[in-house]
């Protein structure tokens, strides 16, 4: 069915409505954010669209944060500092390129922190603590 | 020739140059080494060609250690032994299997690794396997185009084994021992007691019967026990007459340090993030020239020493995994996958990983004698299985190593109850069935049960041979390895005998 006036398919408008809902709902958390603040969110934003699977991923951030003192304080904001501190970054300065290069920092930080041992055990599962505070974060960042 | 020794009278004696106790892999490849010589060589074997299961109960006994398979089930006793049952995986020890390991105690072999070499190489046709070359898995990988992993080389390395078919010695080798004009394989005889001079340091004769049959006795200028790991010892122990503490054991060492591989099956589960890596290299079987291989994975010598451990292996086998809930799509894009792979346990989505470990010597566990008696009365075996703490931490950095390199290599990430309870042996931890260690060679009787040349301290004319003399165990299955030093004893004895 047509809609009066407009020349695209119900089925077309809705797809059209939901790729606007994200950004509508991010500017809406942007709004009165500062610039510092709305780099963490699209830094966090980028590194958590590394995971796949993104409910698994909260599980087991949430199983993370259930077993991990120093983290369970942590708010969105501050889980994305770490995260960027775990990348040689400062959450001061994160420019565009910075953010177009998250993907593959982080999936070298991954695979270092297996050399490294840097890694915890999560329901019997081996995984990279970088790779935990991403799953963390997914869990934290709404 | 293949005699049934019920038929003989009551009392017969039996005269031979070498009296084989034993007909498995191990008496088997001596027998077929003075085949066609002029030495007479008489072979005893407590089975028939067929199992049948009085004679299989002789080898009943109690676990009063960690309990483990069933003594009573996990050989096999008749013509061929427990190759008729075996797997085939076969890889020679190696240099570092025979060193002294400082930080193990009661390692190194008195022997070096390059005087076992040519029998190793002469053992290859007699287990059915192809060239006697274990260092071209690359090259086999290439040929088959196929890959090796990537392994970070300073923890783990891949190894090729070769898989015997496997040869099942009772129905390969029954023939040529038939037509044998000086070999003699006396079935149904289950040697008693060696019977010794005052001073138990010369064996007379053996003393045999067969159940519901005649006794008779076996008198042979040497006589070589071939009887596996626990029956070796049983025997010597139950050899009391001159020696009351057992043939060879004035150093309380007959039975001792009995040992085994350690078995996590599986001891972790990979999750894959990715698809595209043929793992079929290791987790099948694929000919090579002249027989049959696969690969798999060990601790490099490097890592080994560094982090003072024993070895071990892994096998990767596609077989569904034990978690339930796979993780590792969460990752794939990590791990640098194109698309997510799917949480769920579909084919292609998970490798479990089989480990084997070598355990450290322990003078405490041992078989000995029980009261319980056999068939013919004599004491059955008990045997105390022990493992230890430092085994239990080897195992889990062993576990920990496969778990980083795997999702180092971004292939996924693994899953282990051990990771998670490092201070408990996850409950699918068994033994391999691999009974070594029991007379142990050694340069000294105070250390050893045998010399080098696998004959007993003090008695002149008494060998032991099998996996019951290895003093370490090394990651690898025993059997190429105890064929190999069998074929070594049977040149040692050619030499005194010529």
């Amino acid at each position: 069915m047509k809609l009066s006036g407009v020349g695209h398919s119900r089925r077309t408008v809705l797809k059209l409505a939901a790729s606007l809902m994200l950004p509508t709902t991010l500017s809406a958390f942007l709004v009165g954010c500062n610039p510092k603040m709305t780099a963490t969110r699209s830094a966090a934003q980028r590194m958590i669209g590394v995971l796949n699977h993104i409910n698994k991923a909260r599980e087991i951030g949430a199983i993370y944060i259930d077993q991990t003192p120093g983290i369970r304080q942590l708010s969105a904001e501050q889980l994305t500092e770490k995260l960027l501190l775990m990348l040689a970054l400062d959450p001061k300065y994160i420019s565009t390129e910075i953010l177009d290069s998250l993907d593959t920092r982080l999936r070298k930080q991954v695979r270092q922190d297996f050399v490294d041992e840097n890694v915890q055990i999560v329901n019997g599962w081996m995984l990279s603590k970088t790779e935990l505070a991403l799953c963390a974060l997914a869990t934290t960042f709404v | 020739m293949l005699i049934d020794a019920r038929t003989l009278v009551n009392g017969h004696t039996v005269e031979a140059d070498i009296c084989i106790v034993g007909a498995g892999a191990v008496g088997i490849a001596m027998a077929l080494e003075f085949n066609g010589s002029n030495k007479k060589v008489a072979v005893m074997e407590s089975g028939g060609l067929d199992l049948d299961s009085r004679t299989q109960s002789l080898y009943e006994g109690d676990h009063v250690g960690r309990p483990t398979y069933p003594l009573g089930r996990n050989r096999l006793r008749y013509f061929g032994g427990t190759t008729g049952h075996w797997a085939g995986h076969c890889r020679p020890f190696d240099q570092f299997d025979f060193s002294v390991r400082d930080w193990i105690p009661h390692s190194g072999w008195p022997i070096k690794i390059e005087e076992l070499e040519p029998y190793l190489e002469r053992s290859q046709p007699i287990l059915g396997l192809g060239d006697y070359d274990y260092s071209s898995l690359e090259q086999y990988a290439k040929q088959l185009k196929l890959e090796t992993l990537p392994l970070d080389s300073g923890r783990l390395i891949s190894v090729m084994k070769q898989q015997s078919p496997p040869t099942r010695f009772g129905t390969a080798y029954r023939q040529a021992l038939k037509e044998s004009k000086n070999v003699s394989v006396y079935l149904y005889s289950n040697v008693l007691e060696l019977i010794t001079n005052e001073s138990a340091s010369h064996i007379t004769r053996a003393e045999v019967a067969c159940i519901d049959g005649p006794k008779y006795e076996v008198k042979a200028k040497n006589f070589v026990l071939a009887t596996g790991g626990m029956e070796n010892p049983r025997i010597m122990l139950l050899s009391n007459k001159s020696a009351p503490d057992g043939l060879g054991n004035s150093h309380g060492l007959v039975g001792r340090f009995y040992t085994d591989h350690i078995l996590i099956r599986p001891a972790l589960d990979i999750s894959l993030s990715r698809k595209g890596f043929d793992f079929r290299l290791y987790s099948k079987i694929h000919r090579m020239n002249g027989g049959r291989m696969f690969g798999i994975l060990t601790a490099s010598d490097e890592l080994t020493r560094r982090e003072k451990l024993t070895r071990f292996r892994f096998h990767l086998y596609n077989i569904t995994p034990s978690y339930d809930a796979p993780v590792g799509g969460v990752f794939s894009s990590i791990d640098g996958a194109r698309e997510a792979q799917p949480l769920t346990k579909e084919g292609g989505t998970y490798m479990a990983v089989h480990m084997a470990m070598e355990p450290i010597p322990n003078p405490d566990t041992f078989v000995r004698l029980s009261a319980k008696r056999d068939l013919f009365g004599q004491r059955q075996l008990e045997v105390n299985w022990q493992v230890t703490d430092a085994e239990r931490s080897n195992a889990h950095r062993a576990i920990e190593l496969c778990a980083l390199e795997f999702a180092r290599m971004g292939f996924g990430r693994a899953y282990a109850p051990m990771l998670e309870k490092p201070d408990e042996w996850p409950a699918n931890f068994t033994s391999g069935k691999h009974h070594c260690g029991t007379t142990r060679m050694s340069d000294s009787p105070k250390t050893g049960v045998v010399d080098r040349n696998c004959k007993v301290f003090d008695v002149d004319n008494l060998y032991v041979t099998g996996s019951s003399v290895f003093p370490t165990i090394g990651h690898t299955n025993p059997t190429i390895n105890l064929v190999a030093l069998s074929l070594r004893l049977a040149d040692h004895l050619k030499g005194k005998m010529a």
